[in-house]
């Protein structure tokens, strides 16, 4: 027996019915292409790429157990480990970030935060039309498996002078096992956000929220805050468990089910802002063109912006020096400068540059 | 010590990527790089990043055909201007005087030589 909500909002779904405004409908509205994947905001939201980290795990701040998302912390004297495991979740992926605390923080002071972000570049979010009159409602889905308590999820602009809290709650039952929530955020008809290669958008999960940081949920207001005042302190307990995985984000009112993304598309998307390059430069040193040698490396990827670069050396012979970047250095190439000990010589380099052009 | 310093020039023109020292992150002239941003602010705030270290060029070693071409040269020179001394010692005037000059001219003239014959043949040791 059907029993309809009286009062249904739109997308609201009942049974295999979703509200269209007028009425009770199966499958998608008559205007939408069933066939038309929608579009999903957040890259690695699988946690399949982990480039930088390779698994390893971390206690530090601005930590990127994957590609995308940083674990963070300000000021708490709790230590906690991150990294991302292999623990297979419900959408399918193989990985989730894992953050344990080793060291308790009971008392939380004002500007103490611990907390979970990942970032959408402006470009990427530009039909969302935030900031205008036509903004659009859209939904975050993840997964989480951590102790009982409400949390609070922000999202916010680039300048963090637009932000929005909403709060999550992981009832007692739902303590420590894999449970899937959903976040409806109006969207926001002002402020300046940015639709350019920078960070368009901040979401951030909080752990643990001082009340310089906390605020009212369900509003859009200009304070930078991370969660609410009712936010359970994660860094309390030692040994405490706090897992993320199939993060998505959707316009609209609805999330569908979790699908997790072909892992060589996703790779390409995650090389925007991080990649590994390897370069080998082997010559001989003349006296007619001097002692020096210097590459230009095609980027697999064209990357967000121009890129800094790490160089792990693997191997160099009779080089005296070497340097990164400089002329010619762009978002599509990188340029390395090796010089020789002296002329004459037969010079070898060969390493890996890691290339960063990720978002903050 | 500061955290960062200026690069020398590359080979083909100027180098304004900066050097995070911590972890040798080299940082692009790219205002979209969250590091350089970072890096502005550390400007703006008064930071005066480390000064570029210039590595001197290593010393240029000749090869052995540019070693006996340079040889050559200067022997054929000093015996041309040898040449030139010998012709212009005037054909009239004090004996003793012009044998000196003479004597002098001829001198050069088999030291420019023996450098000649040498830098062909490249049988002295480099100094």
């Amino acid at each position: 027996m059907f029993d309809f909500p009286s009062a249904p909002t739109v997308g609201q779904v009942y049974d295999k019915y979703t509200w269209d405004g007028e009425k009770w409908i199966t499958g998608a509205p008559n205007n939408v292409n069933v066939y038309a994947p929608q579009k999903n905001y957040i890259i690695n939201g699988g946690m399949q790429i982990a480039q930088e980290s390779g698994g390893a795990a971390s206690s530090a701040t601005y930590f990127w157990p994957v590609d995308m998302f940083s674990m963070n912390f300000n000021a708490t004297s709790g230590v906690y480990s991150c990294s991302r495991v292999s623990s297979p979740t419900p959408g399918g992926s193989p990985a989730r970030i894992r953050t344990t605390v080793t060291t308790p923080d009971a008392a939380v002071a004002a500007t103490d935060l611990v907390w979970i972000s990942t970032q959408v570049e402006g470009s990427r979010l530009i039909d969302l039309l935030l900031g205008t009159a036509l903004a659009k409602t859209f939904t975050l889905r993840f997964g989480v498996k951590a102790p009982a308590g409400t949390y609070g999820v922000s999202f916010c602009n680039n300048a963090t002078n637009r932000v929005y809290v909403a709060e999550y709650v992981i009832a007692p039952g739902e303590a420590n096992t894999d449970v899937v929530k959903t976040i409806t955020v109006p969207g926001d008809v002002t402020g300046t956000w940015l639709t350019d290669t920078q960070a368009g958008i901040h979401i951030r999960w909080g752990l643990m929220c001082g009340s310089t940081y906390a605020g009212a949920p369900n509003v859009w207001g200009t304070a930078n805050l991370i969660s609410s005042a009712n936010q359970y302190n994660f860094m309390g307990t030692n040994g405490n468990v706090f897992e993320l995985f199939d993060v998505a984000m959707y316009q609209g009112t609805v999330a569908p089910a979790y699908v997790l993304p072909d892992y060589v598309t996703e790779l390409k998307l995650c090389e925007r802002y991080i990649q590994m390059l390897d370069v080998a430069i082997v010559g001989s040193t003349g006296t007619a063109t001097g002692n020096a040698h210097f590459a230009t490396l095609i980027h697999r990827t064209e990357m967000r912006a121009s890129p800094t670069i790490t160089v792990q050396v693997a191997l160099a012979l009779s080089v005296a020096t070497y340097t990164a970047g400089g002329t010619g250095q762009s978002n599509r190439s990188t340029r390395i400068d090796v010089v020789a000990t002296a002329a004459g010589q037969y010079l070898v380099y060969s390493g890996t540059l890691k290339l960063s052009a990720k978002l903050l | 010590m500061a955290e960062y310093q200026l690069l020398p020039d590359n080979i083909t023109g100027p180098n304004t990527t900066v050097l995070r020292i911590a972890d040798q992150a080299y940082i692009p002239d790219d205002p979209a790089n969250t590091d350089r941003i970072v890096y502005n602010e550390w400007l703006a705030d008064g930071g005066v990043p480390d000064p570029a270290i210039v590595t001197p060029p290593p010393p240029v070693v000749l090869s052995a055909d540019q070693r006996i071409d340079a040889g050559v040269a200067a022997a054929f020179g000093t015996a041309e201007a040898a040449f030139n001394a010998i012709n212009a010692i005037p054909h009239s005037g004090p004996i003793p005087a012009r044998y000196e000059a003479l004597l002098t001219q001829t001198k050069v003239l088999a030291a420019s030589y023996l450098a000649l014959l040498g830098a062909l043949y490249d049988i002295y040791p480099e100094e």
